[in-house]
């Protein structure tokens, strides 16, 4: 009797192992399936056959961020399209690099595809990766946020970044802005200091911990995107926080009436624009193929348009493997011209 | 408003049903030494993608909340922690469970977990702005004395000897500096190893150095034939939770004392439910009348691990919701869940999502009755787990931590790093040396590096600031009390054993 209980227990056991492969196989059902059968079909399928299998998207920061976002949006409407499965994984870490150096190595069999932002121009310039775009084949171009703005309490004295430059020009080192190594904010930090600004460049972590930084006084100036301060902003908010200007290098569809920084005279603008690349020697034709499914979901299906902006105030935002390619080489030498700030520190 | 968030939850069968299977599923994952609840929530996320805000949101509460609570089972029944936040449920769990009354220590768990739940719970209902606000005066002067303080509890965590216990404690803030440093991202200890760049996953590590050198020490007895018997684990009877009322009543003021610090240290982004178990359970031990009980098989250890560990999550939501700050990696993909929803945490979201946060709440609350009503019906069947011959047992157990470690970043690389942290906790216990102070050090020494480092940029290099902020100073003074406290014990111990040998 103890016996039979026993063997119950241990096939329920191995019931319970293999139900939770199962699941895990599931999350990584692109990985497995692209890899194992990868071995089995490449070289026999001619490229007009494409995709006769699982793609797989790799992400290199974890699920819920924006980048993931909008790669998982695309995905679910690129499974209708192409008629396979495109599964997203995410492979965080390194900045980004760990899932960057992953896809770059990876088998170019037109299955295994990185989403990722302008953050891949970042990690070249500062060293955490010492390989930019053209480490790949570029699919297309996918999203553009909708800016980031230059943020501050309430009461600090400025309302422009222009009078902030000044501003810190007469309180030297005394103002503290927040910038993260190898992001976009960081970037903004060496600008600003190149303009003539004297600040103290410091880390506060994530955007959403700056600004409860900012609101709680530790540090003095911040940049971010819409989403994580439009509460705290008057009109929209609490009023706590205000906006210095906007870093984008257009106004934003969403937000039209807020100045850019070059408005102000303010030689600042990047836009965070994210990308999907393959690895080289990636098939021209799956690529070709790819990025016309891509741009068709971007900019004919409404559904699609409506999700991104009631996620993240974007509007769709597509460009095609040439432009993408030649926008992927403009960042990377914008960054790259301050690749020994980076790598040094300010 | 209120109403309307608690209905579209309770009021809605499918929704309850999901959250029955978030927290039964999450129970699952908590038990299973190398699943985690953050593996649970990455797998359910793309699921709830095209679910109702409220029910995908409640799902994955359901997930968190089951598993956090779903470690103890294999920290009293295996000696092996499901999850960081079990860690000190071994300390008292698995001893008492040796004694026979396994049933006890799992009903004394499930019980107080749930009323961590509730207690947290409540907080968040009740009193999350001006917590919230209190979390805003953190920064990274207090975030930095903080840590000071909870390394202190090193001391208590090393059991016998103080020494072995300082010595894993550094080793685990060694291993902690391997990746890229904090702030400006040099690489320390990679070997020009791009895997090696994001450090070691802390799964890995409490993976590894619990549940694999557990295995490989089982591997070695039943080769040199000195088995460890574990047939009093089996044998015994439960009735009802297997706890006294007036075992009960003897603990409302350690629940109380424990929850109230598994909130607080859920407020603090970071810091979390990893720690706020193993903090808890020194404070229980050093206010306790009789601390040398601890760490025999005493309930007051386990009510102190799992209130606090449960406590935690509430704390957690709180600057969540309110703030937008995740304070794990559990809460940050809670907290992408919601941006998806549309739903965008900070101080307006009580006004502009006050149904989802309702709906949050009730689901909260459902999930850890379910949690009571699944675990206490299970119980029973749990501890048969161990009538499994272990020459059986321990390989499954093997298999499943390496999916676990695979399922973290869908990497070989970390399978590999699981089996290193194995045999250096093999070779630690060989020689004695106790492990919850190791996953301290290896928990707190990022936060640590990073906020001395950010505070001195804040200063511009001017120390005197960690003592100039009033809550950074008292938490610097509460560490010199902690280590005088303790030193003071080990002292006492000492001069006791040496008078009964003479």
């Amino acid at each position: 009797m103890k016996k039979g209980f026993s063997k119950v227990i241990a096939l329920a056991l191995a019931l319970a192992m293999s139900l939770s492969l199962a699941a895990c196989g599931s999350g990584n059902g692109g990985n497995s399936g692209g890899t194992s059968g990868g071995a089995a079909s490449s070289g026999s399928a001619a490229p007009t056959e494409w995709p006769t299998k699982p793609i797989n998207f790799v992400v290199p920061w974890s699920a819920g961020g924006d980048t993931d976002f909008f790669a998982r949006t695309l995905a679910k409407y690129l499974t209708d399209e192409l008629g396979v499965a495109v599964n997203v994984t995410n492979t965080t870490g390194g900045g980004g690099s760990v899932a960057s150096n992953e896809v770059k190595d990876s088998n170019p069999d037109g299955y295994t595809f990185l989403c990722f932002d302008t953050a891949l121009a970042l990690n070249h310039s500062c060293g955490i990766a010492d390989f930019g775009y053209e480490a790949f084949d570029p699919v297309c171009l996918n999203a553009k946020n909708s800016g980031e703005y230059l943020v501050v309490r309430k009461d600090f004295p400025c309302d422009t970044i222009a009078e902030l430059i000044e501003y810190s020009k007469e309180n030297p080192g005394s103002i503290k802005l927040a910038a993260n190594t190898g992001a976009t904010s960081y970037y903004v930090a060496v600008k600003l200091t190149e303009l003539g600004g004297d600040f103290n460049v410091v880390n506060a972590g994530s955007s959403s911990e700056r600004v409860a930084s900012l609101i709680g006084g530790h540090i003095d100036v911040s940049s971010h995107a819409m989403g994580v301060i439009s509460q705290y902003l008057e009109g929209t908010g609490t009023g706590e926080l205000k906006i210095l200007g906007c870093l984008a290098t257009e106004r934003s569809e969403a937000f039209p009436d807020i100045e850019l920084a070059t408005e102000q005279g303010v030689d600042l603008a990047y836009d965070m624009i994210y990308n999907i690349l393959a690895p080289k020697g990636t098939d021209p034709e799956v690529i070709k193929t790819l990025s016309a499914a891509c741009g068709k979901i971007i900019n004919e299906n409404e559904d699609y348009a409506k999700e991104i902006w009631d996620a993240y105030g974007a509007s769709p935002f597509y460009k095609d493997t040439q432009d993408a390619t030649n926008d992927l080489k403009a960042d990377d030498e914008k960054f790259m011209a301050y690749s020994e700030v980076f790598q040094k520190g300010l | 408003m209120i109403w309307e968030g608690i209905s579209t939850v309770l009021l809605n069968p499918s929704c309850l049903v999901w959250i029955f299977i978030g927290t039964t599923v999450g129970i699952i994952f908590g038990c299973i030494p190398g699943l985690t609840a953050t593996m649970a929530i990455a797998m359910f996320l793309p699921v709830t993608y095209n679910m109702a805000s409220t029910q995908g949101i409640s799902v994955l509460t359901a997930l968190y909340i089951g598993g956090i609570s779903g470690g103890l089972i294999s920290a009293i029944l295996l000696n092996i922690p499901g999850t960081p936040a079990s860690i000190a449920t071994c300390l008292d769990g698995r001893p008492l469970a040796l004694k026979g009354e396994a049933g006890k220590a799992l009903g004394v768990g499930i019980v107080f977990s749930f009323l961590g739940t509730i207690l947290s719970l409540l907080a968040l209902v009740l009193i999350s702005p001006p917590l919230a606000s209190i979390a805003i005066k953190f920064g990274p002067f207090e975030y930095f004395s903080i840590t000071i303080f909870s390394l202190t509890l090193i001391i208590t965590l090393s059991s016998k000897n103080v020494i072995k216990g300082l010595m894993t404690g550094v080793l685990g803030l060694i291993f902690a500096t391997v990746g890229m440093a904090p702030i400006d991202s040099v690489q320390r200890y990679t070997f020009g190893n791009p895997a090696l760049k994001s450090g070691f996953d802390i799964l890995t590590v409490l993976v590894g150095v619990f549940a694999i050198s557990e295995i490989l020490l089982a591997a070695e007895a039943s080769w040199t034939g000195s088995k460890k018997d574990v047939s009093a684990i089996t044998d015994f009877k439960i009735k009802g939770f297997g706890f006294s009322f007036k075992e009960f009543t003897s603990q409302i003021g350690n629940l109380i004392r424990s929850s109230a610090i598994g909130i607080g240290l859920g407020i603090l982004p970071g810091i979390g439910s990893g720690t706020s178990n193993m903090l808890s359970y020194s404070v229980a031990r050093s206010q306790s009348k009789h601390p040398e009980k601890f760490g025999t098989g005493i309930i007051d250890g386990i009510v102190a691990s799992e209130s606090a560990n449960n406590a935690t999550i509430g704390g957690t939501i709180i600057p969540l919701l309110c703030l937008g700050i995740p304070g794990d990696s559990t809460a940050a993909l809670l907290l992408g869940a919601l941006i998806m929803k549309g739903v965008q945490p900070g101080p307006l979201i009580f006004q502009q999502n006050g149904q989802v946060v309702y709906a949050i709440y009730t689901a909260m609350a459902l999930a850890s009755l379910f949690m009571l009503a699944v675990m206490f019906v299970g119980m029973k069947g749990f501890v048969r787990i161990l009538k499994i011959p272990s020459h059986l047992l321990l390989p499954l157990v093997f298999v499943l931590c390496t999916v676990g470690a695979f399922g973290i970043n869908n990497r070989l690389f970390d399978c590999f790093a699981l089996i290193f942290f194995g045999f250096v906790g093999y070779l630690l216990q060989k020689g004695d040396y106790p492990m919850p102070p190791l996953i301290l050090g290896f928990v707190l020494g990022n936060i640590m590096e990073m906020n001395l480092r950010r505070a001195l940029s804040y200063s511009q290099g001017d120390i005197s600031e960690f003592f100039t902020r009033p809550m950074s100073c008292a938490f610097l003074l509460l560490a010199a009390l902690s280590l005088a406290i303790n030193i003071y014990g080990v002292y006492k111990s000492r001069k006791k054993d040496s008078s009964a040998v003479n």
